[in-house]
């Protein structure tokens, strides 16, 4: 089997910190990382790959630097890597994002077989959407299992996978065919430490670059900032949200004394109270 | 006038203003809120959009919908509540017997036949489901979405009309540029309800 498992490289978002004067996010000199719920992907490709063999290309679209995260995932394991970069990719929002991934995925069945599964991550840490994993099923026409926590079993010869999927509502037990988009919760494995041997291969392994053109990708007007009908005007920090505060002395009724003050401060809400439950 | 004769009077009134609402709705990027559901309750995210967009629905002049899709036969009262959360209409689509909540291609292609026909703005929630809805639709519709989880939003019209939305969100950021977009919000205002008609339109059968 073939899987496609989808990275991101983000900014780690426990060493960002705010400019204390602009107050804007100062992105310099911070360490980048794999999007960590892309890790909980490629572990349960890794894990089918145990059982069921095959191989895992990793892909994904970023600056040259991104290069660094593929050969990460090698030495996690996966078998091969595609780096989508391009100047046109540039200032994508989810929708072009989705465009030249799908078109990817696409080329990367051409070149290397048709994948039975597509895995992404639940969302990321930086643009925090959740809307590239539906968004890639969309356009591939493929099925889509989102928020799956736990992959039950897999028929090869069915081409059927049965997965748990978690919602707010508790678990649904999904069955479906090949091939799929699986986006992948996290906390439900844990990523392995990769063998010496992937980690030297890593090193030396040489990673698939493709340019817009070498991807196929037809339109260059769908991707980067010309494909995008979304643009991130401005990232900031956020301003506290604290509104009013107050101190309620202690009573013997504390029940009774916080009501009060409630609805002291909020007339209307004794008001509209009222009227809901008919008292005059 | 008898009784049998007054009430069929208003329910022709009745149709007739729905039918008339109906038509208004079509007319201009109006704000549809996705009202979620599940084992026959409104999930309380659908409350805190209504309360969200009508204040801001009042400050763009605009009016605000509320559209249940695959409502249970016991979801359909819980639904024309909408109304009293804010909401000038209710568009609901009666599908008995769906229990499949992943079954995303109808849900799909539903708003996009209601995008299509309406061009409205639709504010889903921050939901797992109006996660996955909203990346299925904006992916087939080419639309833009701010989708980060919302705490604050605002939406300004440009000089050509179309509306820039800008929200603030965990991450705050502000967006512009957006086209028929979609937002997910995790509300931080619940509207009150208020005591008001329910009008509820029946969505077309899709087939
Ligand atoms: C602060 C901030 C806010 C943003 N808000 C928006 C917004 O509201 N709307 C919008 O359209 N864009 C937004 N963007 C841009 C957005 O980050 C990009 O579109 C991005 O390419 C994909 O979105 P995401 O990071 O939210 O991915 P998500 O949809 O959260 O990611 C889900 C999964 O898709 C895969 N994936 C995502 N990106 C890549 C990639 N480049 N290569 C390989 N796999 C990938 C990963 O497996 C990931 O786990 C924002 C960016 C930032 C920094």
């Amino acid at each position: 089997m073939h899987n496609v498992v989808c990275i991101k490289q983000v900014p780690d978002s426990a060493q960002i910190r705010v400019h204390p004067v602009t107050n804007t996010i100062m992105r310099q000199g911070v360490p980048t990382i794999i999007n960590p719920y892309d890790l909980f992907a490629l572990e349960a490709a890794l894990e089918l790959r145990d059982k069921f063999g095959g191989e895992i290309t990793v892909l994904t679209m970023g600056p040259p630097s991104a290069e660094e995260s593929l050969r990460k995932a090698l030495t996690f394991g996966a078998d091969r890597a595609v780096l989508l970069t391009d100047r046109c990719f540039a200032g994508a929002d989810t929708l072009a994002t989705t465009y030249a991934l799908a078109t990817a995925i696409r080329k990367i069945g051409k070149e290397y077989g048709q994948p039975d599964l597509i895995f992404t991550g639940k969302q990321t840490i930086d643009g925090d959407t959740a809307q590239v994993g539906p968004g890639i099923a969309k356009r591939l026409r493929v099925l889509q299992l989102t928020y799956v926590a736990k992959i039950r079993a897999l028929d090869l010869a069915a081409r059927t996978i049965e997965a748990e999927r978690r919602s707010e509502g508790g678990v649904q037990v999904l069955r479906t065919r090949l091939p799929c988009l699986i986006t992948m919760l996290e906390a439900t494995n844990q990523i392995r430490r990769g063998a010496m041997a992937d980690a030297l291969r890593a090193a030396r392994a040489q990673i698939v670059k493709w340019s817009a053109q070498h991807a196929d990708v037809e339109d260059i007007s769908k991707c980067g900032l010309k494909g995008s009908p979304t643009v991130v005007k401005r990232v900031f920090a956020p301003t506290a949200r604290a509104e009013k505060a107050v101190l309620v002395e202690p009573a013997e009724q504390p029940a009774e004394a916080l009501i009060d003050a409630m609805f002291k401060y909020q007339p209307r809400l004794e008001a509209d109270l009222a009227a809901l439950t008919g008292d005059p | 006038m008898s009784t049998a004769i007054k009430a069929a009077a208003s329910i022709r009134e009745g149709r007739a203003a729905v039918k008339k609402n109906a038509e208004h709705f079509k007319a201009d990027n109006h704000f549809w809120v996705g009202i979620e559901q599940g084992r026959g309750d409104v999930h309380p995210i659908s409350w805190e959009l209504m309360g969200a967009d009508r204040k801001l629905a009042g400050k763009l002049k605009v009016d605000v919908a509320a559209v249940a899709l695959r409502l249970e036969r016991e979801a359909m009262r819980n639904a024309a509540r909408a109304s009293s959360y804010g909401a000038d209409m209710v568009y609901a689509d009666l599908v008995y017997n769906v229990q499949q909540e992943h079954r995303k291609e109808f849900y799909t292609k539903a708003l996009i036949d209601a995008v299509n026909s309406h061009r409205p703005t639709i504010l889903p929630s921050r939901t797992t489901f109006g996660c996955d809805l909203t990346g299925s639709v904006t992916a087939t519709l080419l639309a833009g979405s701010t989708s980060l989880p919302c705490t604050i939003y605002k939406m300004n019209r440009t000089a050509n009309g179309h509306r820039t939305p800008a929200r603030d969100g965990n991450a705050r950021a502000r967006h512009a540029r957006s086209w028929h977009c979609y937002h997910l919000f995790r509300g931080s205002a619940q509207s009150r309800p208020r005591r008001q008609n329910a009008i509820v339109y029946t969505w077309p059968r899709i087939r």
